[in-house]
């Protein structure tokens, strides 16, 4: 098949355009341009904090934050967690070390073991065996946190993030399978902005680029990324949201753009109704750490103390 | 043909006929693989699945899923 806009041959092809690698790489980057600037996810006074971890979606994410900060003379770095998980993060990280070096970005690491005082494998046998609890919740509490504390120390006033188009298709269907419909009113290219100022607001360049799109901007680009999946993900719920979702996609192409924009739709809505529920709560601030919470205490800490970890800081 | 599938990290190898081509869609159906969950490369190129593939040409099969 040959490229739509010129007679090279295609590399790509989706929603009736085929491209070549010029303009493959040409629509990529234009389309997430659109999105930062359709959503006014980066502004000029902003500091923007990368959150990364080596693998395809944040390199191309901060690729394309660097070269868009740099065209504004927006201050920019990165930020990775390393959870302590053998073979996989360690080998991420090594990519991204190298990314940063030669893009010129300064790169913050910190670390579960560090800030937690365990790594997350040894963690995890005792959060699933005596607490019920999945590696993939108690990474997720712990990343959200650990970002949140350090883009705030740091100065950030935005925190970008990798997430794509499958990962908002596959968290709005997860959500709604298991009947968490106030968790959907979070999703979407920006969250975070009315909560306080504890919380940095989080946005998604990439939200509209599928995952697929994302891997063969890396190759494309030549990004170093060595294919490494979390071992823990086989335990995971998303990993069968994921497949199903890909199955319907290959039937049905576009579909996980149609869950998507459905989602876009009714998310004013859900915003409202679950801001007007919250109206009346008091907001707390947690009684361990000071970070904004529902309850008296926040996850990240109730976590800690339910698997007896101590902080460090 | 010699097929590398990066998701296993394997080698695979499959003859195919001379007289009957196969397309880059049919190894996938073949292999039980979603065509959207990956990116096909032959001998060292990005193709699409409508390619021709033959007996001599390097196949690598990229995952393009989350690592998680």
């Amino acid at each position: 098949m040959k490229c739509s806009k010129c007679d090279k041959n295609a590399v790509y092809s989706g929603q009736g355009q085929s491209y070549c690698k010029s303009h493959f790489l040409e629509y990529f980057e234009s389309k997430v341009t659109k999105t930062i600037n359709k959503y006014n996810l980066i502004q000029d006074c902003d500091n923007v904090c990368v959150a990364t971890s080596g693998g395809k979606d944040s390199l191309a994410v901060l690729y394309m934050t660097n070269l868009y900060c740099k065209k504004y003379n927006i201050k920019c770095f990165a930020l990775a967690i390393d959870e302590g998980i053998a073979e996989y993060r360690d080998h991420t990280l090594d990519d991204l070390k190298i990314f940063c070096e030669a893009h010129n970005v300064k790169l913050h690491i910190v670390s579960f073991k560090e800030k937690f005082g365990d790594t997350l494998d040894n963690i995890k046998d005792k959060a699933i065996n005596e607490y019920n609890k999945k590696p993939c919740t108690v990474c997720g509490i712990f990343r959200r946190t650990l970002l949140n504390r350090t883009a705030r120390k740091l100065g950030a006033t935005k925190l970008v993030t990798g997430h794509n188009l499958d990962d908002e298709a596959q968290s709005f269907m997860m959500n709604t399978i298991l009947g968490n419909m106030s968790h959907n009113a979070s999703l979407g290219p920006i969250t975070g902005l009315s909560d306080n100022d504890k919380f940095i607001p989080r946005v998604k360049p990439l939200y509209f680029m599928l995952e697929k799109e994302t891997r063969l901007f890396a190759l494309l680009k030549n990004f170093k990324i060595e294919f490494a999946e979390c071992p823990n993900i086989n335990m995971s719920f998303r990993m069968t949201v994921r497949d199903e979702i890909n199955t319907i996609e290959n039937k049905l192409p576009g579909a996980k753009n149609g869950i998507v924009n459905s989602f876009l739709e009714i998310l004013p809505i859900l915003k409202e109704h679950y801001r007007l529920k919250k109206h009346n709560k008091i907001f707390n601030y947690c009684k361990v750490c000071g970070d904004a919470c529902s309850g008296e205490i926040c996850n990240s800490c109730k976590l800690e103390e339910e698997l007896c970890l101590h902080a460090k800081s | 043909m010699k097929i590398y599938i990066e998701k296993d990290n394997k080698f695979i190898d499959i003859k195919v006929s001379k007289t009957k081509n196969i397309t880059g869609k049919q190894l996938l159906e073949e292999l039980n693989i979603n065509p959207s969950t990956i990116i096909l490369i032959k001998n060292n190129e990005v193709v699409l699945d409508d390619e021709i593939l033959e007996n001599d040409n390097e196949i690598k099969i990229l995952s393009v899923v989350s690592g998680g």
